[in-house]
This record gives C-alpha cells, sequence and structure tokens, in this order.
C-alpha cells in the first residue's frame, strides 16, 4: 500500500540541478532511510516535504492523493513532523513554549492556556521518558534533549510522518539508544518515519529499506535484509572506495612538537598532560562533555587555562591568544565550520587567506600573489568549486570543510588540531579529508584529532588518547586498539577518585 | 570588496544620478534663466552640506560593517564643534591647538565605546547609547547654554592652504572616502574588518586580533565624528551644543542607503558617502520646489525603505 | 528705543514699588522655581540673570533655575511635575507646548502653587498671569517693518520652524500685516526644524532659487545665531529681518547684512514673573491676566544705544 510517494520530483537553483526527477516511494508505517553523499539532494528533497521549497516540477502523493505543501505551517498540519539536524529551539523558551512555539493553546481574546499546554507535555515528555521539568530553559538542557525536543514538538501536532535529518549528530550512544527506542515506539503506533543519516550501522539497525540518492538523481531503493553496506556506499559515491591504508609504523621522533603539562580549566578538565610528536597523529577519543573541544580551545588560546603549561616545539607559550598560537605555529580545525570556521559574506580567497595574512602579519592585500596561492591549495586539496572567487555557500559540507582545513594548512602550521574533521561530511570528502591528514604528517605535522567517530579514531591515529569527565584515562597505540578496548577506557569509572 | 568598486556602489551611484536627472528635469527654468539646480556652485552647496554628514559615514559604515552600531556620532560632532570654540574663542587658544584638542576628544569618546564594547562586553547599542548621552551632555556643561561664535575670529578671508573655505569640507570628505576606501578594500586591516562582520566567532578562530580590530572601528569612528564637528565649527562658524541633533540615525541610514548590512559583513565606505550624497541632493532640492519643504521628512523616510528595497531587488536579480 | 525706553522705566517703577513689599516678609525664604524651554538656548541665559536680579533685589526669594536640556516636551513636564512635588512657592514657566502643560499647570494651582507663565504661554490653563510678547502682535510688527523696508513691494521668503505655537502665531501675525501690502508676495515658508545648520542650507538654497528675492522674513534666531548663515546674501538686493537680538545678530546689523532686529525682553523674561510671583505671594494680584512686554525693534539708528542699555541690565543693574 503506498504511503508517501514522490513521483519525478526535480527542482534547479539557478544553474544547479539538485533533484533531476526523482521517484520512490515509502510505505505507510515503515522506517524509510534516505542516504546519499552532500549535494546529492537529500537536503532539498527534505525542504520541499517540510514546505520550505517548492518543486519546479513533478509531485508528491500521499495515500494516492497528491499533497502540495505551501508553508512548513501546512506541512506541519498535513501531519509532516520535522526533526533537524541543526537545533532549530528557542534557547530563552521554556521546554512546554518551545514545544509549543508558533500553534499555542490560547483561549478566546489570546490568553494562552498555560496550564493545558504544561500538562501536555508532561504528558508528552512522560512517553519520551525524558526526565525534564517543562519549564526549563531549552538552553539549559543537554544536547540530545534539546533533539528529542523536536521529536516532542512532532509529536504534540498528531504527526503522521516524522522526518528525521541526522538527528544523532550530537548524540552519545547511549543518547541515541534511547531516540531509536522512541522511535521504534512510534512506529508501532502507525507513524511512517524517513530517517536521513551518513550513520550507516543506525541505518540498517533501525530501517527496513534505503533509498539512496546521488547527484540529483534516485541511485536505488533496497531493503535492509538483504543488501549490505558497501553495496550502500558504492551506491552513495559510485565507485568502489580505497581500504583503509593500514599504520604506517612511525617510532615517536626526537622533539615532540607540542606538549601540554598539568594543564586544568575547571570545570571542563583537570590535570591534562599530553604530547604529540612531529609527524605523529594522535588521536583524543572521549564521549560528549568528556572536554575535548575545550581542551583543543584552550590550546588554541581561545580561553585561559587556569594552571598547566603549554610547549611548542620546546619553547614555552605565553601571552596566550588564538592570535599568538597561530603565530607559533598552533592550527585549530573546529568543529562547527558555519560558526567557527568561514566567513559567509567573504569568497574563497579572503576565506583561504584570512589566518595564513593574518600570522604574517601582512598590512596590504596582494591580489595576483593571493589568487595564485589559492588556485594551488583549492587543486591540492581538491576544493571542488568554481574558482577563488565563489562564496562559501554554494559549496557542499564536505568542500567547506576542506576549505576551512587548507586555510590553515596555507600558514604551514607545526601542530593542527582537528576537532570532529569528518563530522557531517559524506563518505568520499572523508577519505579525501584522511588522506590530507596522513599526507601532512607525513611531512612532519604534529596532529591532534578529537573525533567521536571511533572508526575514524582507530584507522587514521598513531595513538589514541582516551578522555572521560575532563581527565585523560588512558593510552592506546593505534596498532593495539580495538573499539572495544577503546569503549572500555572512555566509559570506565576513573581509575582515581581525587 | 573583491574590486575597488563593487556592483552596490554602482547601484548606489546609479540612484544618484537618477536623483540629479529627475531634480534636473523637474527644476527646469522656463525661457533662458540660470538653471537653479545643476550648476556648479549649487553642486559645491550640496556637497558642502552633505560633507559633515559624509565624513562621519565613513567611519559609521566601517562599524556597521564590523557589525556593531555607533549612535554617538551626532552627540560627537556637537561635542567637537563645542571644544573647538570653547578653546578657540573663549580661552584664545591659536587654531591648530583648538583643532587637535577636538579630535582627541573626538577620540577619546570613541575609545570609551571601544572600551565598553571590547572589555565590558557590552552590545554596541547600549555602550554607544551611553556614550551619546555622555558626550551630548559634556558639550552642554561647557557651553551652559551658550555658543561659540566662531565665525568672529575667522575673518570672512580665511582661507586655509590657499582654498576658499567652503572647498575643506568636501575636499576633507572626498580624500577621507577614497583613503578608507582602500583601505577597506586593499589592506589586512579592512579584510578583518569584513571577517569580524561576517562572522566574529570565526574570525576568533582564524587568529584575528578581534578584540584590538573593534577597538580601532570604534575609536575611528569617534575621530572621524570630531573630524566633522570641527568642519562644522569652522565651515558653519558655531561650537553649539544642540547642533547635529538625531544625525546618527541620518548617518546610519545614509551607510544602509550605501549598501551596507545592519547585521554586519556587508557594505562600503564610498557608499556610504554617496548616500549621504543622496540625502544632501534632497534636502538640496526639495527647498527649490514651492511648499515641498513640509514634505521633506516624509520624502527622506520614504526614500530610505524605498532605495533599500530597490537595492534588495538588484541583488537578488543579481543571483 | 521708545520700547526700550518704556521698558526700563515701567521695571524700574516695579522694583521700587516692591521693596517695603519684600521687606515685610523676610522672615521666610520664597523658593521660585524658573522654568525656561530649554538649556541650550542662548537668550534664556538673559532670562536667568533677570531673574537672579530680581531675586537680589526683593531680599528673600531663591530661584530654581532648571530646564531639560534641549527642547523636550515631556522632559519639561518631568521638572514642572517634580517642582509640585517640591511644593516650592511659585512657578513661571515658558511653556514648550502650552496645551501639553495645561494639566500639570493646573494642578499646581490646585495645589496651591501659583503659577504664571512667560516668553510662552499656556492660555488653556488656570496659570495665574503671562508675561511676554504678544506673539501675533509681535509678527504683525515684523510684517509692518517689513513692508516699510520693501517700499511695499517685492518677493519675500519666510523661515520658521513647524511644531511651536509661539512660532507659528507670529507667522500668522506676519501674514496678517503683509496683506496690507498686495506688492508683497510670500514665495515660500521655509521650515528649518530647530537646526541652525539647516537654515544656513536653506538660506543659501532658497536665495539661488529666487535670485530676486526681496527679503528673507525669520521668526527665530536662527539666521543670526552665526555671520556665516548670511554670507551668500547680496545686501544691496535682499534685506534680512529677524527676531532674536543675540550679539551675532548685533554684529551682523553693524555689517549691514541684517536690517531689523525684533528682540524680546530677554531680562524682563526673568525679573517680571519673579516679581509678579513675589506679589501674588504678598496678596497682591496682576492687573490683568496678559501683559504685553512689547519688542525691541533695533536698526541701525538705535543699535549703540540698544547695546549700551543691554550692557547694563546684563551686569545684573
Amino acid at each position: 500500500m503506498p504511503g508517501l510517494e514522490f513521483q519525478d520530483v526535480r527542482k534547479s537553483f539557478g544553474a544547479v540541478r539538485a533533484l533531476t526527477g526523482v521517484t520512490f516511494s515509502v510505505r505507510e508505517a515503515e522506517a524509510h532511510a534516505l542516504v546519499g553523499e552532500n549535494g546529492a539532494g537529500k537536503s532539498t528533497l527534505l525542504k520541499i516535504l517540510a514546505g520550505i521549497v517548492h518543486p519546479d516540477g513533478g509531485e508528491l502523493r500521499w495515500r494516492d492523493a497528491p499533497l502540495s505543501l505551501s508553508s512548513p505551517r501546512d506541512a506541519l498540519e498535513r501531519g509532516i513532523g520535522m526533526v533537524y539536524q541543526e537545533m532549530l529551539s528557542f534557547p530563552n523558551l521554556s521546554v512546554t513554549a518551545n514545544i509549543f512555539a508558533g500553534r499555542e493553546l490560547t483561549a478566546a481574546g489570546g490568553r494562552l492556556r498555560d496550564a493545558e499546554m504544561e500538562a501536555r507535555t508532561v504528558a508528552l515528555l512522560d512517553e519520551l521518558h525524558l526526565r525534564i521539568s517543562p519549564r526549563a530553559t531549552a538552553e539549559s538542557l543537554p544536547a540530545a534533549y534539546r533533539q528529542l525536543l523536536q521529536v516532542a514538538r512532532a509529536l504534540a501536532f498528531e504527526c503522521r510522518i516524522l522526518v528525521l535529518d541526522e538527528p544523532t549528530t550530537a548524540l552519545t550512544d547511549a543518547e541515541a539508544d534511547h531516540l531509536f527506542a522512541v522511535l521504534a515506539k512510534l512506529k508501532a503506533r502507525g507513524v511512517t518515519l524517513l530517517y536521513v543519516s551518513h550513520r550507516l550501522p543506525e541505518v540498517f539497525r533501525l530501517c527496513e529499506r534505503i533509498t539512496v540518492l546521488r547527484d540529483g538523481a534516485h541511485a536505488g531503493t533496497f531493503d535492509t535484509s538483504d543488501v549490505t553496506q558497501e553495496r550502500i556506499v558504492r551506491a552513495m559515491v559510485g565507485r568502489d572506495l580505497p581500504p583503509r591504508a593500514a599504520h604506517a609504523a612511525r617510532g615517536a621522533s626526537a622533539a615532540p612538537a607540542l606538549t601540554a603539562r598539568g594543564l586544568t580549566r575547571r570545570p571542563y578538565f583537570r590535570d591534562v598532560s599530553l604530547e604529540v610528536g612531529a609527524g605523529e597523529i594522535v588521536g583524543l577519543f572521549g564521549l560528549v562533555g568528556s572536554g575535548r573541544s575545550e581542551l583543543l580551545e584552550t590550546i588554541f588560546g581561545l580561553h585561559k587555562a587556569q594552571s598547566g603549561t603549554i610547549d611548542v616545539a620546546g619553547t614555552r607559550l605565553r601571552a596566550h591568544s588564538p592570535r599568538q598560537a597561530a603565530r607559533r605555529g598552533i592550527a585549530l580545525v573546529p568543529e562547527e565550520r558555519h560558526r567557527q570556521g568561514l566567513f559567509f559574506n567573504l569568497t574563497l580567497r579572503h576565506n583561504l587567506m584570512m589566518p595564513a595574512r593574518t600570522v604574517a602579519g601582512d598590512i596590504l592585500i596582494r591580489d595576483a600573489e593571493e589568487r595564485k596561492q589559492c588556485e594551488q591549495l583549492m587543486s591540492e586539496w581538491r576544493v571542488k568549486a568554481p574558482g577563488p572567487g565563489a562564496l562559501p555557500d554554494s559549496l557542499s559540507g564536505g568542500n567547506q570543510q576542506k576549505v576551512v582545513l587548507a586555510k590553515w594548512l596555507a600558514t604551514s602550521p607545526r601542530i593542527l588540531m582537528l576537532d570532529e574533521p569528518t563530522k557531517g561530511v559524506d563518505v568520499g570528502a572523508k577519505f579525501e579529508i584522511h588522506e590530507i591528514i596522513r599526507r601532512q604528517a607525513a611531512k612532519g605535522l604534529g596532529c591532534l584529532v578529537v573525533s567521536s567517530d571511533l572508526p575514524e579514531i582507530l584507522a587514521l591515529c598513531d595513538r589514541i588518547l582516551v578522555m572521560r569527565e575532563g581527565r585523560i584515562q588512558g593510552e592506546l597505540s593505534g596498532a593495539a586498539a580495538g573499539e572495544e578496548s577503546v569503549m572500555h577506557l572512555a566509559t570506565s569509572p576513573l581509575r582515581d577518585a581525587s | 570588496m573583491k574590486r575597488f568598486w563593487h556592483v552596490r556602489e554602482l547601484s548606489t551611484v546609479a540612484i544618484l544620478v537618477l536623483e540629479i536627472l529627475f531634480f534636473g528635469w523637474y527644476l527646469w527654468p522656463d525661457g533662458n534663466r540660470a538653471h537653479p539646480f545643476l550648476n556648479a556652485e549649487n553642486a559645491l552647496l550640496i556637497l558642502k552640506y552633505s560633507s559633515i554628514y559624509g565624513i562621519a559615514a565613513v567611519g559609521a559604515a566601517v562599524v556597521i560593517i564590523s557589525g556593531g552600531i555607533d549612535l554617538a556620532p551626532g552627540s560627537i560632532i556637537a561635542l567637537a564643534s563645542v571644544v573647538c570654540g570653547v578653546l578657540f574663542v573663549d580661552l584664545g587658544w591659536g587654531l591648530g591647538p583648538s583643532l587637535l584638542a577636538a579630535l582627541l576628544v573626538g577620540v577619546a569618546s570613541g575609545t570609551l565605546s571601544a572600551i565598553l564594547i571590547v572589555a565590558v562586553k557590552l552590545p554596541p547599542f547600549i555602550a554607544t547609547l551611553g556614550v551619546m548621552g555622555m558626550t551630548r551632555g559634556l558639550a552642554f556643561i561647557i557651553t551652559e547654554g551658550r555658543y561659540f561664535d566662531l565665525s568672529s575670529k575667522l575673518s570672512g578671508g580665511w582661507r586655509p592652504l590657499g582654498l576658499p573655505a567652503d572647498w575643506v569640507a568636501p575636499l576633507v570628505m572626498i580624500g577621507l572616502a577614497i583613503v578608507f576606501q582602500i583601505l577597506m578594500t586593499r589592506f589586512q586591516w579592512g579584510r578583518q574588518i569584513f571577517a569580524i562582520g561576517g562572522n566574529e566567532t570565526a574570525a576568533l578562530f582564524s587568529g584575528v586580533a578581534v578584540g584590538r580590530i573593534k577597538t580601532s572601528v570604534y575609536l575611528l569612528s569617534g575621530l572621524l565624528a570630531a573630524v566633522a564637528g570641527v568642519v562644522l565649527a569652522l565651515v558653519q562658524g558655531q561650537g553649539k551644543a544642540d547642533l547635529a541633533t538625531g544625525y546618527e540615525l541620518d548617518i546610519i541610514a545614509s551607510a544602509v542607503v550605501g549598501g551596507a548590512s545592519l547585521s554586519g559583513g556587508r557594505g562600503s565606505v564610498m557608499g556610504a558617502v554617496l548616500g549621504t550624497l543622496i540625502f544632501g541632493v534632497l534636502r538640496n532640492a526639495l527647498p527649490q520646489i514651492p511648499g515641498a519643504t513640509f514634505y521633506d521628512r516624509l520624502i527622506v523616510g520614504l526614500a530610505v525603505i524605498v532605495i533599500v528595497v530597490m537595492d534588495q531587488l538588484l541583488l537578488k536579480r543579481g543571483e | 528705543m521708545a520700547w526700550v525706553m518704556a521698558g526700563i522705566a515701567v521695571a524700574s517703577a516695579c522694583s521700587k514699588e516692591e521693596k517695603p513689599a519684600s521687606g515685610s516678609s523676610a522672615a521666610q525664604t520664597l523658593r521660585f522655581a524658573v522654568i525656561p524651554k530649554a538649556l541650550d538656548i542662548p537668550v534664556f541665559n538673559y532670562a536667568k540673570i533677570g531673574a537672579e536680579r530680581a531675586a537680589k533685589e526683593l531680599g528673600n526669594v531663591q530661584i530654581e533655575w532648571r530646564a531639560p536640556e534641549t527642547a523636550d516636551q515631556l522632559r519639561q513636564k518631568e521638572i514642572l511635575e517634580s517642582f509640585i512635588t517640591q511644593r516650592v512657592d511659585g512657578i513661571a514657566i515658558s511653556a514648550l507646548n502650552g496645551d501639553f502643560l495645561t494639566d500639570t499647570i493646573n494642578r499646581a494651582i490646585d495645589a496651591g502653587i501659583p503659577v504664571v507663565t512667560w516668553d510662552s504661554d499656556a492660555p488653556k490653563s488656570k496659570r495665574i498671569a503671562f508675561y511676554g510678547v504678544d506673539d501675533f502682535a509681535s509678527g504683525r510688527i515684523m510684517g509692518e517693518q517689513a513692508i516699510k523696508l520693501l517700499g511695499g513691494k517685492g518677493k519675500v521668503a519666510v523661515i520658521t520652524s513647524v511644531g511651536a505655537t509661539n512660532l507659528q502665531r507670529r507667522l500668522e501675525g506676519l501674514r496678517d500685516a503683509l496683506k496690507a501690502a498686495p506688492g508683497i508676495e510670500v514665495v515660500e515658508a521655509y521650515d528649518i526644524k530647530e537646526d541652525a545648520v539647516r537654515c544656513a542650507e536653506i538660506i543659501a538654497t532658497g536665495s539661488r532659487r529666487y535670485p530676486d528675492l526681496g527679503a528673507w522674513l525669520s521668526v527665530g534666531g536662527w539666521p543670526v545665531f552665526t555671520r556665516n548663515a548670511l554670507s551668500g546674501i547680496d545686501s544691496s538686493k535682499t534685506k534680512v529681518i529677524s527676531f532674536d537680538t543675540v550679539e551675532s545678530a548685533i554684529d551682523l546689523l553693524r555689517e549691514g547684512k541684517v536690517q531689523v532686529l525684533l528682540g524680546q525682553k530677554y531680562f524682563g523674561w526673568g525679573s517680571e514673573p519673579v516679581k509678579l510671583l513675589h506679589g501674588i505671594k504678598n496678596g497682591r494680584q496682576p492687573a490683568a491676566p496678559i501683559i504685553d512686554s512689547g519688542v525691541d525693534i533695533v536698526t541701525l539708528e538705535n543699535v549703540d544705544a540698544y547695546v549700551a542699555e543691554f550692557k547694563r541690565l546684563e551686569q545684573g543693574k
């Protein structure tokens, strides 16, 4: 029985054809996955389903009747609930207000029926097994709860189709488990799920069928029961990927590029000591909230450490600021490229040149030289863009990430710190980014990689440090480490209780 | 900011040309009388009066591009004119030292804004609102309701650098516009301001000394407002505490009409100066139409909306 | 000049008359609030001198001089209200907007605080008296002077600022007087929005628009606040008549840039209301609710005498 059908859906943005005629159907009350590389057209399809974007041609059908959505509100009223990757919440408002935002229950004269909304919120939170106060503000909640708030919001309006766009990006495994339990219950109640994710294991766990999009076209729909992850990846990328590179056996080099001793910044981390040798890739693994990002930001000079020392190539770092750090050869590729990495009002050239020219202390902008250097960087790191004059908006997530990486490599750093370098990046770009990191390490760059993606850490790093609750819990050599041993360190109780 | 002249500046020029053509046509004289609007003398007049706004608008544009806002320029103009007046007229200082002191007062006001914004981390709107009140108040305290008549001490034949006094203000404005247009487009300093306005967090993460750059921006805005005040005092011959009341909004409007985005990261110095000329032409031409003087507030308000909407439409078409 | 002399004669007569009265209630000091329109209008400083001189002469009077920094109606009302709560012994106010202040003035009267207005009236209120120029009459005087100066024919442009009641009345008086000379055409009335810089710009622009203009008539002092506003005017063709006799205006008159100035009784603005309040406190109601101060008409002929008298008053004599 057909539930939600996409029939020859087409959409272009200017010269870019985002969807070139996509046809597939989602059965009612099934969990259906939608996968594809960044730029494959998933987001456009979701935006059409959310009523934000209107298709140029083709149509959507629900239970054999045409479904035309004029606005996000329209979509919501027809029972389509959206859970977005970015946390779309009102941080300053309460849980109840967030759930009912825009569709508040009102009595005559527009007075809010607060008590009733709160009672319904309590019931919803109960259903989702969320132990939070309906009056807590959204900003006071952990990331995972904010994500679940969106699910609650969709449920509050009796949705028949729930669309989830990368809902687990910011969640820990335990939190993701919780989400999946909720989703399974919803499915049992007859809700149709459309699930978008890069994480194939999740997709296989939750969904009955998988639809793959590639370059704006439908590349196949598969039953989860008779397909492998490799087959899906091939459908996404359109080619076979090279096997993961074996670990190059590297000995610890003579002079460590970066040495931190007793670094403390409460309440995020305390007494952290680590060393990164030149040419070494060190992984820093830990669950969300274990203090990894804060540690990198402190080494980069964004925050002041309460105690401890940082040495770069044997020289003590004083008067700490990002500018100082950059001048001394420390680079940080931050976690959120939209918020922390890119200038969307400036062209790629200015984005790529900003740190290098700042570090160099340049006064004048030398156009010709910069343009040449940019073209070189873009071809070297395979940034797919029309040219140095393009704006970052026009690039896919993977290419944006490569720009952020390239702008720091242009400063010729000694230490490259990467915070979730492949978050929200498609499989092809992920392999390319790993390749860039390996090549740079081979040239003598010390790399410190933070990632929640355990296979990534295992594939990439020579040495793995595991953090838990703000402390270094243990160290494993890359060759010896396995998923289980790392997870064991990351989740077991602290070794000493000081 | 890729090129010296940006597309949006060209659209501002286009609006200005259209405006001039319109009034040129509308005010075409009967018979062979001289044209009351299209002549060199009138052009100088427009430039002279627009330059008070224009000089301050250079600073305002830089502030707005950096993602901030400065409400103090109107008050700093008044304070600078008063300081210049009290020193030159009442205390008998030389002209040079008086001007210098007035400029220093502008720098001090700008520095205060910068400290409040960068170190105390107040939102720019609040910080400069406070500085606006303080500078205006200080001007009143100095004048005690009097005003300083500089023209009585600057005899009619006052010719700085051998130029007629009326040329000083326009030349200062044009000079500053060119200098800062170059600084904003060809210098790392300007690029960092665009970067901060576009994404302050990313700028910090890129090693830009955000605090230092923002300090320079507000300091500059204060200095340029003081330059406008000094020019006003010299050309109009008076230092007075209630001068330029509400000009800050006209100055911000000029920058916006010239293509600056109040959310930061977009805009141009040249555009802002052209924006002041658009308003200058309106202020000059409307009084020449009988009865229009009572409508000019309405027309100027309407013009801001129409021009910004037109600009947005052009920009969308361009994409 | 006769106006000046008459004014001074009245003033001195009053003060002589009141001296004994003030002596009788010397036991307790009277606090009078004097509120001008704004602190940033130069001529009100003369009113302050006048008020303080009257206070000194009366002996037991203390002046509270307070006003908004700029012409802000709401701020002025706030100041007025604060004086009512302070229970001062009398209030003398130059209302920025008479209608807006009517209720507040009535509250003061109901609270037993005598209120007189000066310079700018609140005619609908229960204020006991108004001392100042009859704006309509002074506008007429400006019109009569213009007719005389232009010989009854020519184009004139008027400068005003929309929003102030007294300027509106002057404008009406001016237009009324000009009706008598059909040869005079008012080509334009410019609104300069209380901005002296804007005024200079308007004069420059308007002079271009009407090169054959016979005269600029300004119902406020903006054109004479500096010399530069009038620098572009060809005095042989275009005359200027303006209100206000500030120092720069006198210089402009002597230079021939301005032909006629109409001066208010600046010192009287301060001294007369204070004396009125003192009289009321001692049981003497003013003879009439409206006391016309008249205006000083200053031309090249009487300017020296006017200045000499002005200097004397300025020194508090």
